[in-house]
Parts: structure tokens; C-alpha cells; sequence
């Protein structure tokens, strides 16, 4: 044969095979090495407890630490409990004063080897409800006497507050009420959450590679037993395409932030599973805040007209049927919620009455949102424009201001914005978290605001302190119904729609189930063999 | 002329340019609808009788934004292209004329600014000025100056020595009038075969920025279009296609246009 | 030789004088105050926000600021970037490597791909292979390269699950270029998956250059295909392609090299859109998410790098002529 002939075709031939082999060679075998890779929009912000409010960074801390108590969905009751965790026990205190006296489980180290003792929760707690607290969590514990606290015993904590709360042991199940290990904090100062993450969790911290992956390993010692997976990573993955892809190949065992329009290509695949939220358990909600410390957002007539101009159902549909029209800001899934509600319908007309009964002549406006999807609002730009044209019917014109995630949330926190589209998604399971997060007064701490309408309102202040403070059902569900109406008629945000949420994850992957709160504990999951 | 009309691609070329300017100077009688509005019942439809080219997720219609988006794109590579021609034939001119070391000096200025990479140079211009459609503008014309000052310059240093040059000195012309009355003149063919090969540049460059979001969040901008779409290629591909075919085929279209009209005016310099 | 050679070579600190200055400008167009409020959570008085300037040296005129920079610059201090609270520096050295992976493996495949095109087009010249080649010259430069990127990326890896990410992180590494860590590591299926992750980003990266190299190559081989010596060649009986090989080849490769280093501009530039689209995690996509975020420290350094790291690749294609073609005497 012709060596000229032959030798390009052989070439030829090894280079298409190659090629072919290439593309179809096995994935990636980070599930043979025992590996959970999950994949999310964005990188944590922060690995301490107590200075965290985004999801990204909740996700992680939920397996770093432990709380002393977690909610949990009692079948039997059909309703979401409260169920010790760290603690053994907890009982009212002596002499009828207001608190809890809790009793640890016995012999619970933290990471660093160090116990994890009654000295360790009054440290942690002291830490969160503090003066000196950057949590922006942290009017959640003001009603604990934080100098009272007490550890009469190794074992022992007293944990007095100033009025009975209700909501105490609920919030003693959030995640920033997660115990840190004193040793820890000492040692690394400014540095804990970035540099160390010392707690008692089912992993332990190996590596942060910033924006990149959040590297953790099991505790073999962990109280709860040690996970039977070699290491959970979390790795950053912006593009919504690009985390599927990963999925699918393998690279990644776990992924939240999905596109709708991957739900029936993942639902069809053999090797993928989708758990998806069911309907009328939303525990998600988007919203459009307003600030009301800028002008002309303190004018409450024109808050109200913005208010009965946006289109809510239209910007559900952009969500490809994972989201409802959302009536008031406590999603259906939520304790204390009322899916009966009915906030302010789509009405342009009343809508351009009370914008000209307000005397705000301002037209142009300006509306901050984020350009990394997020687990409740999948293509910001879309519902920022959907926003701007339901506006422009009242002769509003709308900017748009895009900032990535890192930035647009030290935008907002900061009050830098006039509207600002943002989601929340539940911590413990009740009404309060979400209310007294957009409503409190004194969550509008410049920097670490969670209250991102800047809403300083007396009356409200007040209706939230009764809901909190009542015990018996008939008398919340009441209170609770005030503060609706009070807070749908004020509108300082105005709730669009509730999000159902997701994650998908690959069949070998066991153990990993929609968490009733949205929790995403991995200590449970377990690698099935091939 | 009849050399230009013997080139079929130039030809294409040409059709296309001229189809491109229509569209953009007669969007507002030529497209159907207004570009920005949301017309909620007719959302996430492909091509069909009433939307040529189909609409968005949010209702738009896609031929009108293209329309529109055509617009955009022109008076982007005008305007660029007008300050690359403006202040790189000055400096080109200037160069070229005086010579000796203000040459040497301003050249050598002219082939660093040349020796950046053009998209990494936009960005730090438009880092500075601020994201937006007038930023694209200015950090595109900023990057083709060198071409412009680089083309007048070897232009000029060629008629220099010419007779009628020598001749009009002798008769006492000023700097001036030698400029831009006998030797300028004599540069135009290769600034406009430039020019018009720089539009199509421009339109390519400013189609990557505002992809990348630095025109800002509202422009109409073909690249823009790419960047809201991308993630509904799989339900909605039109909303994709379209934007991108419209840059291909401009930037084609003016590219066969230069390289036609190149070859017209001085079959030397192909 | 000399003076060209000296020419060539004081470019190069002008270049790197002139990059430096626009890197700088950045930074400079941004007023002293919100410099001052970047990255700060908290409320900050007038006084706090003064004193930070002040320490900076914000305030101070353009050249002594400039200086100063300069004088972080060769320590080694590239600034924060406020949005990701990381010192530049790091990021620049985790995710430079993966940019010359992406380019180098662009330019590989452009310049193969690019002298093969243009010489085949050359030989045949007026076949059909030529008109198509040309053709596919004239439509690549004209395509946007992100709507490439975006298209190929819906239609084969929907199709070819090509993962974009690395799960596993590497336990070892030693360039931080992946493929070449994998060599160094001799596992061949830490290449192969290395090596899977490379090829369709710089392929389509290549798309370009590949065209305007085919182009310039084809042309410069028809300039040479008729004179004299290659004649000669031919009638002395050496086979014709290696007449075509050898001595056309070393002709054209001057204008061939010329634009194969102007095309690694092309590429570094082209690479901020690339990155962003395949997720290629370097220094184009870091650039393009830092210029979102008003993030001007990483701007500046990859601006720095990106650009200087073309003038020195400029500079050593200028240096090789010699080498290229023996009748270029630098004079």
C-alpha cells in the first residue's frame, strides 16, 4: 500500500478514536471515592453562625455545627416539633421565672478535640445575643439576659429571659444559635468563619478555597454518628447550565438552583433524582422591598400604588410552574401561615389613584437586584423587567442596577438601595423568623440589616411583640392575622411569589431528603454502591 | 465604481450593509411592535404569523428588538468609528507631516496603545467611565485609533515627496491647506476601505462588551439580547439564533463590503 | 542587528510603562470616597471616612499615588478584591495558569489548524476545498465568539456530558495547569479527563485565530509558491511536498509569526468572554465578574498581567525574525 495513503489515515483514524473515547469515557468518580459534591450559585459568605443570614452560607453551617434543639416534622401530629439535639433535655426554670434550664448530652467534643460543655453554650449564646454580636440574627435572642447566663454545671445551662418567649426553643434550633467551640474563637479571633470553623457538626472543616469549593471531612466522633461518606465538598458553580451539566456527568452528586427547564430532563434520567417542594408546603418567598428611609419610598400612598401595580401572576409563570402567587409574606409551608389571605390584586387603576393621591412627582426609580440565580428567583433580570414594565403603566421609569451576589446583599444590607429584590427562605418553621425579619425595627442595624425596607414602625414593633409573645393558638392566629393586615396595608415590601424548592441529586446518593425546613443535612447520606 | 459592481461578494456585502442601515434608521415604521413591550398572551412563542421571529419569555416580540437592536449597533460603529477616524487621522496626520522626533514620540505611543489586547483595553475604559452604551462607544473608538493614525500616517509620508506637494510648498501654501487640501485627499481611499472594515470591528467588539454587561442593564444591544437569553436556548432557540445571526451577518456584510471596496479603489494594497 | 535588537528591547519597559499607567487609571477614576466605603459593612462618620483616605494616600496628586502603586506592584501587592474579600495576588496566581492553558492550547490548534488550511488552500488553490476554506475565512472572523461558544455548548455538550468542572479537587499540583499537572503526576486518567475539560473551549476559542491564520498563511505561500528557488526545487526532483514544506514554508513563516502573536492578543482578550461562558475558572472570567461588582483591584491586575504577558510575547516573535528568515538582518 501507499505509505502516503495509508500513514494520514491511520493518523486520522487514531485521532477520531481517541476523540470518541474522550467523550464517552466514564465520568468523573468522586462517588467511588466516596466523595459528596454539591453544587450551588454561590460561595458561602461566611462559615461563623453568628454572622451569616444568606442560604449559600447556611448550607454549610448546617453540617459544621449543631444546635441544641432541631425542628422536625412530627407525622403523628402533623405539624413540625421541636426535638432535643444537643441538649438532653430542657425544663422551665425554678421559681417561675422566665427561661429554660437545658441539660446537655454528655460528652460532645467539638472538632478541636475541646469538650463541648455547658461553659461552651453560654459562650456561644453570649456571643449571638451580645452587645458586641454582628449577627444579623441577633434580635431573634433579645429577650435572653445574656449576663444572667448560667452554667451552674458541666452539663447544666440556665438560660434566663426578660419575658416569657415563646419562640425560644424555636430559636434555639436556627442556625445561628449553633455552638462554637470557645477555644476556637479565642485562638483565631476575627478569623473564625474564615480561617477555622470549629464546632461539633458531622464535618469538619479542611479547606476553603474562596469562590472555588468549601472542602469538609466526616467527625468520626460526632454524637449523632459519624458519616459514612469520605468528604463533603461545596463547590460554586454560577451558571445554572453548567451546574446541571455537572450533575449529569457526575461532577456533582447533589445541586440546588436549578432551572425549571431541567426538571423533566432530570426527572426522565435513570441516574438523577428531583425532590421537589409539594404544593401548598412553599417554605420560599421572593420580594420586592422598598426602602422606606429614602425618598420617595416614605410615602405610603406610593408604596401602596407600586404595590397594586406589580403583576404577580405573569412573574409566576416565569417560573415555569415552581411558583405561586404569593398573598403575604409568610409562605402556605410556614407555621402561623394563612393561605386565605388576600394581599392587594393587580389593580392599575386604584394603582395610579393613590400615585396621584400620594403627590410624589418623582417618575424615575431605580431597582437594585443580583445577578447570581438564587434558589427563589432563578433569572433575577427577567423578574426585574417584568417589575419595570408593570411600573411603567403608572408612568414610572425603571433602572436596573445588576451587582453580583456578594455584593448586592452589602448593597441592600447596607440601604444603599431604593427597591431591592430579595427571597427568604425559613429557618425554624414559624412565622415569626420570617415577620420579624422584614418587619423588626431593630433588624435595620446599617450593614447587617435583615429588615432591608428599613421599616421603623412602632405599631408594628408592637403587633410583632404580641404574636411572639402568645402561647395560645386561637390568640397567635389572631395576632398574627393584625399583623398581616397591618404589614399588607404599610407595604414595605410587597411579597411576589412563593417558591417551590428543589434539589436534584444522583441516584446512588441515599439518605438526602427535602428537609420540612429546607435544611440541607448531609450527615444521613450515604453512597450506594455502582 | 464599476470595479466595485464586478465583485459579487462585495455586492452581497453591500446588500446586506444596505439592508442593516435600513433597518436601523426605519425601525420605528418597520418593526411591528414596540421592542420593550410585554405582551404577557403571547409570551415563550416561536416564529408564527403575528411575531415573525417568534417572542421572549416576557412577551416581547424578537424581530422588533432585532430592528431596534439594529440601531443600536449603527450608531455605535458610527460614533466609534468617528472618534477612531477623527483623533487617529489628526495624530496620523500631525505624525506624519512633522516628522523627526514628534513622529518617532507619537508612533511609539501609537504601537503601545496598539499592543493591547482591544477587549482588555475597553474594559479598563469603560472600568472608568461607568457601564454603559456610551462607554461601549467610547472604549471601541479609543481602540481603533491607532489604526486610523497608523493608515493617514504611512498616507501621508507616501504623497509627501510627490511633485505637486514640493510644488505647492514652493508656491508658498500653509501647513494647513498642504494638510488637508493636497495631501489628505490623497489618504482617503485607504481611511475609508479602514473605516468601513472598522464598523464592522466595532459592531463586533461592542456586541462582546454589552454581552458581558457593560453597557449597562437596559440597552437594546444585539449582544445584550444573547445575554438575557442564554438560559432558554433549549425552549425558546429563536430567542438566541436571531440576535446572533443578526451580528454574523452584519459584521459579515461589511466585512465582504471593504474588502470589495479595497480591491476597487487600490488593487496595490490587497 | 544592534539597533534594532535595542529598538525591540526599549519597547518593552515603554510597554509595560504604558500598561502599568492604564492599570493605575483605574483605580484613579474612582473617587477617594467610595473607595473609602468599599468592602466596609458598617457606618462609617466623615471623620473615619477622611482618615481612611488620608491613610491611603488618596488624596495625594496623580504621580505620587502612582508611585505608590508602582511600589505595591513590585512588592508583590495587588490590592483586595472587595467582593470576594481574597488578596488579588493569590487569586491572580490560582487562576492565571488556566487562562495560558486555554490560550496556549487555542494557539495550538489555531496555528496547526491555521498553516494547514492555508496550505492546502495554497496548493489547491481555485478548488473547491479553497473556496471553502476562504469562505469559512471570511464567516469566522465575522461570528461572534460567544455566540459560537453559547451554541456549541447547548448542542454537543447537552449531548456529551463534557464536565466543566474538576469535582476531584487535584491533591497535587505543580504548575496549576491542569493537563500539564496530570503529566507531571503520570495518571493518564487525570489527563484524559484534563485534557476532555480543555478541548471544546479552546476549539472554539480557535475558531478565529484559525481563520485569520489560514488566511495570512495561504497568502504568503502564493507570494512564495512561484519563485524561483521553489522552481528549482521542484526540477531538481525533491518530492513536491516537501518543496512545499520546506522552503515555502521557511519563507512565510514571518508574516506567519507575526500573526500568530498577534492573534495570542485576540485570544487573551477573547478569553474574558470564553471563560465566562464554558465557566472556565481563570483570568478572563475573573475579570468579567470583578467588573460587574465595580471590583477595580482585579481589573487592574488582570489587565496588568493579561497585557504585559502579550507585550512579552510580542517582543520574543519580534526577537525570533532573525531566526525565521535569515535575510531579515534587525538592521
Amino acid at each position: 500500500m501507499n505509505a502516503r495513503i495509508v500513514v494520514p489515515i491511520v493518523v486520522l483514524l487514531l485521532v477520531a478514536g481517541g476523540l470518541v473515547y474522550l467523550f464517552t469515557m466514564g465520568t468523573s468518580d468522586a462517588l467511588d471515592q466516596g466523595l459528596l459534591v454539591f453544587g450551588r450559585g454561590a460561595d458561602s459568605k461566611s462559615l461563623d453562625p453568628a454572622a451569616i443570614d444568606d442560604g449559600e452560607s447556611v448550607k454549610v453551617v448546617d453540617n459544621l455545627y449543631d444546635t441544641l434543639a432541631k425542628i422536625a416534622f412530627d407525622p403523628q401530629q402533623g405539624r413540625l416539633v421541636t426535638r432535643p439535639h444537643l441538649a438532653e433535655k430542657w425544663e422551665p426554670l425554678p421559681d417561675g421565672k422566665p427561661g429554660l434550664k437545658i441539660t446537655l448530652k454528655p460528652n460532645l467534643k467539638f472538632h478541636d478535640g475541646t469538650s463541648c460543655d455547658a461553659a461552651a453554650v453560654v459562650f456561644s449564646l453570649k456571643r449571638l445575643a451580645g452587645a458586641d454580636s454582628k449577627s444579623p440574627y441577633k434580635s431573634f435572642y433579645a429577650t435572653i439576659l445574656v449576663d444572667a447566663l448560667a452554667a451552674p454545671s458541666a452539663l447544666e445551662v440556665v438560660i434566663p429571659t426578660n419575658v416569657p418567649d415563646a419562640q425560644l426553643l424555636s430559636n434555639l434550633s436556627m442556625f445561628p444559635a449553633s455552638i462554637v467551640s470557645p477555644t476556637a474563637v479565642a485562638k483565631h479571633g476575627a478569623g473564625f468563619g474564615t480561617e477555622a470553623a470549629v464546632g461539633t457538626g458531622a464535618f469538619k472543616l479542611k479547606r476553603w478555597e474562596r469562590n472555588r469549593r468549601i472542602e469538609l471531612e466526616p467527625n468520626p466522633e460526632y454524637f449523632a454518628g459519624a458519616p459514612t461518606v469520605k468528604g463533603l465538598h461545596f463547590v460554586e458553580i454560577a451558571d445554572n447550565n453548567a451546574r446541571v451539566q455537572a450533575l449529569r456527568n457526575g461532577d456533582v452528586s447533589v445541586a440546588d438552583g436549578l432551572n425549571t427547564q431541567d426538571y423533566e430532563g432530570i426527572q426522565a434520567s435513570p441516574t438523577l433524582k428531583l425532590k421537589l417542594r409539594d404544593p401548598g408546603r412553599e417554605i420560599s418567598l421572593l420580594y420586592l422591598a422598598f426602602n422606606t428611609k429614602v425618598a420617595p419610598f416614605d410615602n405610603l400612598k406610593f408604596r401602596q400604588a407600586l404595590a397594586h401595580a406589580v403583576d404577580k401572576d405573569k412573574i409566576a409563570l416565569l417560573y415555569n410552574g415552581v411558583a405561586t402567587r404569593a398573598e403575604l409574606a409568610v409562605p402556605p409551608g410556614i407555621l402561623g401561615a394563612d393561605p386565605a389571605f388576600k394581599g392587594f390584586p393587580r389593580d392599575v387603576e386604584k394603582a395610579k389613584t393613590l400615585l396621584a393621591e400620594s403627590g410624589v412627582t418623582t417618575r424615575a426609580l431605580k431597582l437594585a437586584l443580583m445577578t447570581n440565580p438564587r434558589p427563589y428567583i432563578l433569572q433575577p433580570k427577567e423578574v426585574a423587567r417584568a417589575i419595570a414594565d408593570a411600573f411603567k403603566d403608572l408612568g414610572l421609569e425603571v433602572t436596573l442596577d445588576e451587582m453580583p451576589w456578594a455584593t448586592y446583599l452589602a448593597h441592600v444590607k447596607k440601604g444603599e438601595h431604593q427597591m431591592g429584590l430579595l427571597g427568604w427562605s425559613t429557618d425554624n418553621g414559624d412565622a415569626d423568623n420570617f415577620l420579624s425579619t422584614f418587619y423588626d425595627s431593630s433588624n435595620t442595624e446599617v450593614g447587617t440589616a435583615s429588615n432591608i425596607s428599613f421599616f421603623q414602625d412602632k405599631a408594628m414593633d408592637a403587633l410583632l411583640e404580641r404574636q411572639r409573645r402568645s402561647v395560645v393558638p386561637d390568640e397567635r392566629r389572631a395576632a398574627l392575622d393584625l399583623t398581616y393586615r397591618y404589614a399588607n396595608e404599610q407595604a414595605p415590601l410587597v411579597p411576589i411569589v412563593y417558591v417551590k424548592d428543589s434539589f436534584a441529586h444522583h441516584a446512588r446518593v441515599e439518605g438526602v431528603e427535602l428537609d420540612p425546613i429546607g435544611n440541607l443535612f448531609m450527615g444521613f447520606a450515604r453512597i450506594a454502591k455502582r | 465604481m464599476r470595479a466595485l459592481a464586478r465583485s459579487r461578494t462585495g455586492m452581497v456585502g453591500g446588500a446586506i450593509v444596505v439592508l442593516f442601515v435600513t433597518c436601523a434608521l426605519f425601525a420605528p415604521w418597520l418593526a411591528p411592535f414596540d421592542p420593550d413591550e410585554q405582551v404577557d398572551a403571547d409570551a415563550r412563542q416561536g416564529p408564527s404569523a403575528r411575531h415573525w421571529m417568534g417572542t421572549t419569555t416576557l412577551g416581547e416580540d424578537v424581530a422588533s428588538r432585532l430592528a431596534y437592536g439594529a440601531r443600536t449597533s449603527l450608531v455605535v460603529g458610527l460614533v466609534s468609528v468617528a472618534i477612531s477616524l477623527v483623533i487617529g487621522v489628526m495624530i496620523g496626520l500631525v505624525a506624519g507631516y512633522v516628522g523627526g522626533w514628534t513622529d518617532t514620540l507619537v508612533m511609539r505611543a501609537i504601537d503601545v496603545l496598539l499592543a493591547f489586547p482591544s477587549v482588555l483595553l475597553a474594559i479598563a475604559v469603560i472600568m472608568m467611565l461607568g457601564r454603559s452604551l456610551t462607554s461601549i462607544m467610547i472604549a471601541t473608538g479609543v481602540v481603533g485609533i491607532p489604526l486610523f493614525a497608523r493608515q493617514t500616517r504611512a498616507g501621508v509620508l507616501a504623497t509627501v515627496g510627490a511633485e505637486f506637494v514640493v510644488a505647492s510648498r514652493a508656491l508658498g501654501a500653509g501647513h494647513a491647506r498642504m494638510l488637508f487640501v493636497h495631501i489628505l485627499p490623497h489618504c482617503a481611499s485607504p481611511l475609508v476601505v479602514l473605516a468601513t472594515l472598522r464598523i464592522a470591528t466595532a459592531v463586533l467588539e461592542s456586541a462582546g462588551l454589552a454581552f458581558l454587561g457593560l453597557g449597562g442593564s437596559s440597552i437594546l444591544e444585539w449582544g445584550m439580547m444573547l445575554a438575557d437569553n442564554q438560559n432558554h436556548y433549549r425552549q425558546l432557540p429563536h430567542t438566541v439564533i436571531a440576535p446572533g445571526l443578526a451580528i454574523s451577518a452584519t459584521v459579515l456584510g461589511f466585512n465582504l463590503f471593504g474588502d470589495a471596496l479595497r480591491d476597487a479603489l487600490d488593487p496595490r494594497l490587497s | 542587528m544592534g539597533s534594532y535588537l535595542a529598538r525591540r528591547l526599549l519597547m518593552l519597559p515603554a510597554m509595560l510603562f504604558a500598561v502599568s499607567l492604564l492599570a493605575f487609571g483605574i483605580a484613579w477614576s474612582v473617587p477617594p470616597e467610595r473607595r473609602a466605603l468599599a468592602g466596609v459593612e458598617k457606618h462609617v462618620s466623615p471623620e473615619q471616612l477622611r482618615a481612611t483616605i488620608v491613610e491611603n494616600g488618596w488624596d495625594r496628586p496623580f504621580l505620587v499615588q502612582y508611585w505608590r502603586y508602582l511600589g505595591n506592584l513590585c512588592a508583590g501587592d495587588l490590592g483586595r478584591s472587595i467582593e470576594r474579600r481574597s488578596n488579588v495576588a493569590t487569586d491572580l496566581v490560582a487562576k492565571f495558569p488556566a487562562t495560558i492553558e486555554l490560550a496556549l492550547a487555542s494557539m495550538a490548534i489555531a496555528a496547526v489548524g491555521g498553516i494547514l488550511v492555508g496550505i492546502a488552500s495554497a496548493y489547491a488553490r481555485g478548488s473547491a476545498l479553497d473556496k471553502a476554506a476562504m469562505l469559512y475565512a471570511l464567516v469566522g472572523v465575522s461570528v461572534p465568539v460567544f455566540w459560537l461558544a453559547l451554541m456549541v455548548k447547548e448542542l454537543i455538550i447537552a449531548y456529551l456530558s463534557v464536565p466543566l468542572i474538576s469535582a476531584i479537587p487535584p491533591d497535587t499540583w505543580w504548575t496549576r495547569i491542569e493537563t500539564v499537572d496530570a503529566l507531571i503526576a503520570a495518571d493518564p486518567h487525570r489527563f484524559a479527563v484534563a485534557l476532555r475539560r480543555l478541548l471544546i473551549p479552546a476549539f472554539v476559542l480557535a475558531t478565529v485565530p484559525l481563520a485569520v491564520i489560514a488566511r495570512i498563511t495561504r497568502a504568503a505561500m502564493l507570494e512564495v509558491l512561484g519563485a524561483d528557488y521553489v522552481r528549482t526545487a521542484r526540477a531538481k526532483g525533491l518530492g513536491e511536498v516537501a518543496v512545499l514544506l520546506r522552503h515555502a514554508l521557511k519563507s512565510a513563516a514571518l508574516p506567519i509569526a507575526t500573526i500568530v502573536g498577534m492573534q495570542l492578543g485576540y485570544l487573551l482578550g477573547g478569553a474574558v468572554l470564553t471563560e465566562t461562558i464554558f465557566d472556565w475558572d481563570g483570568l478572563g472570567k475573573y475579570v468579567a465578574r470583578a467588573v460587574l461588582a465595580n471590583d477595580f483591584a482585579p481589573v487592574q491586575a488582570g489587565v496588568l498581567v493579561m497585557a504585559s504577558a502579550f507585550a512579552l510575547v510580542n517582543l520574543v516573535v519580534d526577537l525570533s525574525y532573525p531566526f525565521l528568515d535569515p535575510r531579515v538582518t534587525l538592521a
